[in-house]
C-alpha cells in the first residue's frame, strides 16, 4: 500500500493552479491523517480537530509576526504547544464514553474559534494575522509543493510504522475489546492519550504548513464547521487505514473544485455523496477500493503479521 | 511449609445489599491446578474480578497476595506484568485481528518498544517484532492453530477461539493462569483436548486456577477443589474428598451433573 504512495508522488506539472491544489492536498492529508490516528486507531471521536489545526497555525504565525522568529522555530513551537495542549485535554477526557468525548471536543472547537476572535491583541481578532513569512529557502510554487509533501509523507511513513507495530496492535486491541486488552497488560488510558496527542500534533503541523503557505490566517479558517467536515471526510476516506487520509483529503480538496461548476448544487451533491458512501461503503472508500482491487492485484503484506 | 503462590485472605464484597462474597479465604499452591466449583451466583466470577483488580480498594475487604506481596497496589493492567493472566467465561478475543496478532497481544507486557521506537521502526522494534512473531507461531502450534495463524479471529470456530484466548494468556508467561469456564460450549472431544492442553501448561511450571461447571474436567485434572456457595467457602480439599463430602452433595442434589 505504501509503495504506491511514494510512486505516485510529486513532480510533474508547472501549472500554478494544479500545484496549488496539490499543495493543499498535502496539507489536508496530514490533517486528516491526524484524525485517522485519533478516531480510527485511538477509537476516540474528536469533533475538535479543526481547533488543533488552527492552534498550530496561530502559534507559528504569532511567533513569526510578533516575535520575528523563523518558520522553523515556528514548527517547533507549533509541535510542542499543540502537543502540550492536547495532552492536558486528553488526560481527563479519554476516560469519557464516546458521546461525551465528542461533545467535549466539539466544545473545544467553539472555544478555539471564540478565543481566536476575541483575543485581538494576540490573534488579530476576526481579521486574523497577515504577512506571515514563507519558508526561508523556498521560492517557487513547485518548491512549496515538494516541501509540504515531504513533511506529509514523513508523517505518513511514521504512522504506517506505528500502526504495524506493538503500539498499533495495542490500539487495535483497546478499540476492539478493552477488558481483554487490559488483562494483557495494556494501559488503555495511556495509549488513548498517546493516540490523541499524536493526532493533534499532526493537525498542529498541518496548521504550520497552512500558515506559511497561505501567509494569512483568520478564525474563519478554523471553524467548528471544519471540524465536523473533517470527521465526515475522514470517515468517507476510511478512518481505519493510513491511505484513508489521502482519500479523504482528495475528497475534501478536489470535490469542491469539481462541483464548483454546479454552483448552488455543490453542497447538495456533496451531501448525497456522503450518504451514499455511508450506506454502501461503511468502512470508507479506501477499504472498498482495496477489497475491489484485491481481486486483481495481490497486495504485498506489510511487515507485521 | 512452602508459601502458596496465591493467597486470598478474608475477602468480602457486597453489591447493593447483596453479599456477593463473605469472608472468603483460600490458597493456591505453586504449580498445582486448583478448581473452583459452585452453583451459579456463588461468587466465583466475582472473586476472579477481585483478584484481577477490577474493584476499587475501598469496595472490598480483605486482601489478595501473590507470592507474598499484596496485589492491591497494582492497577488492573499491571496484573499481566505481575504474573497473572486470565481467560473469560464469554471469550474475549480480538475479532478483527488475526490469530497470531491475538497471541502477540498476550506478549505485550513482555515487549518494551514505545511509540518513538515504533514510529521510526528502529532495530529494537524490528528485532522485537521478529522474536515475538516467531514465538507466537510456536504458541499457535501448541494449540493446533498454526495453519490458521493469519485467519481473522472472528472467523475461527468457537472452540478454537477459546484455545486462542488461552494461548494469548500463556504468551504473557504468567505465574498464575485463571480460567473462567474454559470448557463452556465445548463438546467431549474438545474437552479432552483442553485437558491435555491444561496439563501441558502445568508442565511448563504455570499454576492454574479453574472455575468450571464441567465436573468431568474438574475431577480429572485438578489437585485441589474449592467449593463455593452463596459467596462463602463450603469446603476446600482433594477431588476424592469433595466427591464424598455431604454438604457438597447436598448442593448438587437433584442436578443431572453427577459429581461421582
Amino acid at each position: 500500500m505504501f509503495s504506491i504512495f511514494i510512486g505516485i508522488f510529486p513532480f510533474i506539472t508547472q501549472n500554478k493552479y494544479y500545484l496549488s491544489v496539490g499543495t493543499f492536498l498535502g496539507i489536508n492529508t496530514l490533517l486528516i491523517l491526524g484524525l485517522v490516528m485519533i478516531m480510527g486507531f485511538g477509537g476516540l471521536p474528536s469533533l475538535g480537530h479543526g481547533a488543533f489545526y488552527g492552534f498550530g497555525a496561530y502559534v507559528t504565525s504569532i511567533l513569526n509576526t510578533k516575535l520575528e522568529l523563523s518558520p522553523l522555530i515556528g514548527l517547533v513551537g507549533a509541535l510542542l504547544l499543540t502537543g502540550i495542549v492536547a495532552l492536558i485535554i486528553a488526560i481527563p477526557t479519554v476516560k469519557l464514553k464516546g458521546h461525551y468525548l465528542a461533545l467535549v471536543t466539539l466544545g473545544l472547537s467553539f472555544i478555539f474559534y471564540t478565543l481566536g476572535v476575541e483575543c485581538e491583541l494576540l490573534t488579530g481578532g476576526i481579521d486574523g494575522i497577515t504577512r506571515i513569512q514563507r519558508f526561508p529557502f523556498v521560492t517557487t510554487d513547485r518548491g512549496y509543493f515538494l516541501i509540504i509533501w515531504l513533511v506529509t509523507l514523513f508523517f505518513l511513513l511514521l504512522s504506517f510504522h506505528i500502526v504495524n507495530s506493538r503500539m498499533g496492535r495495542a490500539l487495535n486491541a483497546t478499540r476492539e475489546e478493552e477488558i481483554a486488552a487490559t488483562v494483557s497488560g495494556i494501559n488503555v488510558q495511556s495509549y488513548k492519550v498517546q493516540a490523541f496527542v499524536l493526532g493533534c500534533v499532526y493537525a498542529g503541523i498541518a496548521g504550520w504548513q497552512y500558515a506559511h503557505y497561505v501567509t494569512f490566517i483568520s478564525p474563519h479558517c478554523f471553524t467548528p464547521h471544519l471540524s465536523v467536515v473533517l470527521v465526515a471526510v475522514g470517515m468517507l476516506g476510511g478512518v481505519r487505514n493510513i491511505g484513508g487520509a489521502l482519500v479523504g483529503a482528495l475528497v475534501m480538496t478536489l470535490i469542491p473544485e469539481f462541483l464548483r461548476a454546479f454552483g448552488d448544487f455543490e453542497i447538495l451533491i456533496f451531501g448525497i455523496m456522503i450518504v451514499l458512501v455511508a450506506m454502501y461503503m461503511p468502512e470508507g472508500i479506501t477499504k472498498f477500493i482495496i477489497q475491489g482491487l484485491g481481486k486483481f492485484i495481490k497486495f504485498k503484506k506489510p511487515y507485521r503479521a | 511449609m512452602v508459601e502458596p503462590l496465591l493467597s486470598v485472605k478474608e475477602v468480602s464484597i457486597s453489591f447493593g445489599g447483596i453479599k456477593a462474597i463473605q469472608n472468603l479465604s483460600f490458597d493456591v499452591s505453586s504449580n498445582k491446578i486448583k478448581g473452583v466449583i459452585g452453583p451459579n451466583g456463588a461468587g466465583k466470577t466475582t472473586i476472579i474480578n477481585v483478584i484481577m483488580g477490577r474493584f476499587a480498594r475501598d469496595q472490598y475487604k480483605g486482601n489478595v497476595f501473590l507470592t507474598g506481596s499484596s496485589l492491591s497496589r497494582l492497577k488492573s493492567y499491571e496484573r499481566a506484568s505481575g504474573g497473572i493472566a486470565q481467560t473469560f467465561q464469554l471469550v474475549k478475543i480480538f475479532p478483527n485481528m488475526t490469530a497470531i496478532e491475538n497471541v502477540m497481544i498476550g506478549a505485550h507486557c513482555r515487549m518494551s518498544s514505545n511509540i518513538m521506537d515504533n514510529a521510526i521502526r528502529n532495530s529494537k522494534t524490528r528485532k522485537e517484532e521478529e522474536i515475538f512473531f516467531n514465538e507466537a507461531l510456536i504458541y499457535l502450534e501448541d494449540i493446533g492453530l498454526r495453519e490458521k495463524a493469519f485467519f481473522l479471529a472472528r472467523n475461527l470456530p468457537y472452540g478454537s477461539q477459546k484455545l486462542l484466548e488461552i494461548a494469548r494468556a500463556i504468551a504473557s508467561k504468567p505465574k498464575l493462569l485463571i480460567l473462567d469456564e474454559p470448557a463452556g460450549g465445548m463438546n467431549t472431544l474438545e474437552v479432552q483436548k483442553l485437558k491435555d492442553l491444561l496439563r501441558k501448561i502445568q508442565g511448563k511450571g504455570i499454576t492454574l486456577l479453574i472455575v468450571e461447571h464441567n465436573m468431568d474436567l474438574i475431577m480429572d485434572i485438578t489437585d485441589e477443589i474449592l467449593v463455593m456457595n452463596f459467596g462463602e467457602k463450603v469446603t476446600d480439599g482433594r477431588p476424592e474428598d469433595i466427591q464424598k463430602n455431604e454438604e457438597v452433595i447436598k448442593i448438587y442434589l437433584g442436578e443431572e451433573t453427577d459429581i461421582a
